[in-house]
């Protein structure tokens, strides 16, 4: 099969592996757009009267850079270096509560930290909204002190704070997440990262690309916006030279048909 | 360099406290009271509060009998 000229008519997925231990990372299958680019740098060699004889090639570069339409987690640890569980993690929480006629007021989760101290802050509220007094944690309830259990998750209060009293709270929850912890060492992730996109020629027959970089140095650089704009999650990556058991290769095209049926080994 | 100051829960003394990392579910006296005698007492006391509370709420309530 020769195939010449094609139209990528669609960008299918990018696979991420770690070059290290082959470890899969992630897949982006929401893909706005994807870069590759090759470079490479020439310098003359010259011969009498500056004539041009031949060329010195060096730095050869090959990248590659994609925008996701949905941010990836997998790509974020990628980005950050950082490490990425599943596993129990507090969250702070803060929270608008009403005072009852027992002069209680129930936290929707339980707060957790040291005992006695599980919440970090409480403040009874002004009428206008405003943050008002600040009360303190302690075993029972007096004046400018309330207590918190724990297993009933109810905060009490003395008698001086009146019922419909709206305090503001914050505390820590114990949460199961999926946790991403950067720390603030250098990121430094190799990866191995597969394109898959789908082809045409000018026939109307359909193709399966494969763009192949075995090695490669994920960038440490990105941002995300909030809010007004969507989140469009981007990242660039260089090829590296001499991955570990894949020789000199900086990179692979392969393109094969739509439908083609597994090759014969033998 | 400013310093974190607390009140003790205890016996009121403002003390220097330390911002290090919390590991949750470890009591650090640090956090509530100005010396280790004055966070052991302090645990004491809330832990004493809550058994009398919460063994009040069992009795009070019939399911839990």
């Amino acid at each position: 099969m020769t195939v010449n000229d094609l139209a990528i008519t669609s960008l299918e997925t990018i696979t991420v592996f770690k070059a290290s231990d082959g470890d899969y990372m992630f897949t982006l299958d929401e893909l706005q757009n994807a870069t590759i680019s090759q470079s490479q740098e020439s310098t003359d060699i010259t011969g009498k009267a500056g004539r041009k004889l031949s060329t010195l090639k060096r730095n050869k570069t090959f990248s590659i850079s994609a925008s996701n339409g949905l941010v990836s987690t997998g790509l974020l640890a990628a980005q950050t270096g950082g490490e990425l569980n599943s596993e129990n993690t507090t969250v702070n929480w803060t929270e608008e509560l009403s005072v009852n006629a027992s002069h209680k007021a129930t936290t929707t989760y339980k707060a957790v930290g040291t005992a006695g101290a599980e919440i970090k802050h409480l403040y009874i509220k002004n009428t206008d909204g405003t943050l008002g007094a600040e009360l303190v944690q302690d075993s029972t309830a007096s004046t400018g002190k309330f207590a918190y259990n724990t297993t009933s998750k109810e905060i009490t209060f003395h008698t001086d704070v009146a019922e419909n009293t709206g305090i503001f709270v914050i505390y820590n929850r114990l949460i199961a997440a999926d946790h991403l912890v950067v720390d603030d060492d250098i990121a430094d992730v190799k990866v191995e990262i597969f394109v898959d996109a789908i082809a045409e020629d000018k026939c109307a027959n359909q193709y399966h690309l494969q763009i192949h970089i075995p090695k490669a140095d994920m960038s440490a650089e990105f941002s995300l916006d909030m809010g007004d704009n969507q989140a469009i999650h981007s990242f660039q990556a260089d090829a590296l030279a001499g991955k570990c058991g894949v020789g000199g290769n900086f990179w692979e095209w392969t393109v094969f048909a739509a439908n083609a049926a597994d090759a014969s080994s033998t | 360099m400013p310093k974190a100051i607390k009140k003790c829960r205890v016996c009121g003394k403002e003390y220097e406290a330390c911002r290090t990392f919390r590991y949750d579910g470890i009591f650090r006296w640090q956090d509530v009271a100005c010396c280790k005698e004055h966070g052991s007492q302090y645990l004491a006391e809330v832990m004493a509060a809550r058994e009398r509370e919460n063994n009040a709420v069992k009795t009070d309530d019939p399911k839990t009998e």
